[in-house]
């Protein structure tokens, strides 16, 4: 217990270190903003698809596959905030050596590397725009907002955080081994997209691949799936489970690749 | 060395850039698979409860061509030296093309030209594998002619977005932060072109719009030519437009440059 009140004391360092940084120069928190903004006009072009088709999926209609988009696009904002710049900066460290650095810190080599930076700016499009779709979403579909909706919806949200956390790491790893990620990164974030659209809406053997090999779909389709009162026990508990599974897998790789690091400077 | 010739080893440089990294550059390949991949799932469901055959205007083969075309066209057009131009810009690294008998506008052409030799002959080849599978499976009819129009108009598509991309390279001398630039650039590029979804989502009065920019005619123009959606005098007037725009774009990017030019204090040294 006290250990994690000494990681959130760090970690809420580290937030306000990133805060005082990024507000020094504002040029690049209001370009990141820009920047997903953009990314985010792209996401919204498959809500107008949905709605100008009236596509319905597995028994979704228009409005509960806003519900997705808007989980998605609002995890992808989480995503970009908290995880996505540090770990495009591992290979980087891997590289010239300044892992060595990081390494001889009193704390948690991966919790240094992989939480220490939080980028304000990239996140607020998404949050935004995800969170207004979720609401009209939820309100279109009439469904009344109870606690159990709101306790599920969130508590999936973290599962999915976690999960994140664990997969996306996972490509990162791999340039302890192989130095250039650029390609392997191209692929993982192909992959996340893959959220863009309820499950439903793949094939049952690509739904099964996303759902127990490379649990990409437990992400951002659990919490929508609760406030549709679609989620079944089994799902849940498999849901949790993954989360738990592919956390310990990606420290135990972590810890595998730092065995294997070499430092790359002098 | 002849005028010519310093530009043909120009292209040369960049066809040998271009193959330094080609795990990258298949890999990268494979993540533009991954998008089709998904819309495919989309559109079998939204042709599977529409009540009409067509779709904005496509049918359901023809909406799978164009989430195959479009994906690769939009990698095919797309540049990236303009981080390079501001590097150059930023850094000094015009002072060079000042006191030398080499153009800056030609060798950043003639690089851009290497780099993308390789990639039209790879992407050319996985169109054609492509269009050929739908023909098969789908039952897409293809118009030999077009095949070939499709050819001159993408080579036309790349020219153009080499044009509309240099032209907005020259904001270097006025920024020195533009990466973010760039890139929302690059993305509302994608979006208007029809790089993602055909542009007819956007309905009637926007498309208007979009007809008249060049954007479109960088992407949707030739893919909906390959896909039996224009008529051959659509055909005539959408390579007019792109010829125009070529040369509107030659004079934009030219205008820019001198202006941009006047700004420039060639650091370094």
């Amino acid at each position: 217990m006290r250990e994690i009140k000494r990681y959130l004391k760090i970690y809420k360092l580290f937030i306000k270190n990133c805060l005082m940084a990024q507000m020094e120069y504002r040029i690049n928190f209001i370009t990141g903003v820009i920047v997903e903004s953009g990314y985010l006009l792209a996401k919204a072009l498959y809500a107008i698809v949905v709605y100008s088709t009236g596509v319905s999926i597995g028994g979704l209609s228009s409005d509960a596959i806003l519900l997705f988009i808007g989980t998605y696009t609002m995890m992808t904002g989480i995503y970009m905030g908290l995880f996505y710049v540090n770990f495009q900066k591992i290979p980087e460290y891997v590289r010239d050596g300044s892992l060595d650095l990081y390494i001889t810190k009193p704390i948690s080599t991966q919790f240094m590397v992989t939480m220490r930076y939080f980028d304000f700016g990239m996140p607020i499009p998404s949050i935004i725009g995800g969170l207004t779709m979720i609401v009209i979403g939820w309100r279109r579909l009439n469904i009344g907002i109870t606690p159990l909706h709101i306790i599920g919806f969130i508590g999936f949200m973290l599962t999915g955080i976690l999960l994140t956390y664990s997969i996306f790491l996972l490509p990162q790893i791999l340039s302890f081994w192989t130095v250039k990620t650029s390609g392997v990164n191209d692929i993982s974030n192909a992959l996340w997209d893959f959220n863009n659209m309820p499950k439903g809406i793949y094939s049952k053997r690509v739904q099964q691949f996303g759902t127990f090999v490379i649990p990409i779909f437990l992400i951002s389709n659990c919490s929508p799936l609760v406030i549709l009162d679609k989620l079944s026990i089994g799902e849940s508990v498999w849901a949790i489970s993954a989360t738990i599974l592919f956390f310990i897998l990606s420290r135990f790789l972590f810890y595998k690749a730092m065995r294997n690091y070499s430092s790359a400077s002098s | 060395m002849k005028k010519q010739n310093k530009y043909i080893e120009t292209v040369k440089i960049g066809i040998q850039s271009s193959m330094a990294y080609r795990m990258n550059f298949f890999l990268s390949l494979l993540s533009t698979a991954f998008p089709i991949f998904i819309q495919f799932f989309l559109w079998r469901a939204v042709f599977e409860h529409a009540t009409s055959e067509t779709v904005y205007g496509y049918t359901f083969p023809q909406m799978l061509t164009y989430a195959v075309l479009s994906a690769i066209t939009t990698k095919l057009v797309s540049t990236g030296f303009e981080y390079e131009i501001v590097g150059d810009i930023k850094d000094g690294g015009l002072n060079k093309f000042i006191v030398r008998p080499i153009g800056y506008f030609p060798y950043r052409a003639s690089c851009f030209l290497g780099e993308k030799i390789m990639q039209l002959i790879i992407m050319l080849v996985v169109t054609i594998g492509a269009i050929m599978g739908i023909h098969y499976i789908w039952g897409l009819i293809i118009v030999p002619i077009r095949v070939v129009l499709f050819i001159v108009t993408i080579l036309l598509a790349v020219y153009m977005n080499f044009l509309i991309f240099y032209a907005i390279s020259a904001v270097g001398f006025w920024l020195t932060e533009v990466a973010a630039l760039f890139e929302c650039a690059r993305i509302l590029a994608i979006i208007v072109s029809g790089g993602i979804f055909p542009t007819d989502i956007f309905g009637d009065k926007i498309c208007k719009i979009l007809n008249v920019l060049p954007f479109k005619y960088t992407t949707q123009y030739p893919v909906d030519l390959l896909n039996n959606r224009l008529s051959y005098s659509e055909i005539g007037q959408g390579m007019l437009i792109q010829i125009v725009w070529i040369i509107l774009l030659m004079l934009i990017a030219q205008s820019i440059w001198r202006i941009g030019m006047k700004k420039y204090v060639a650091v370094g040294g």
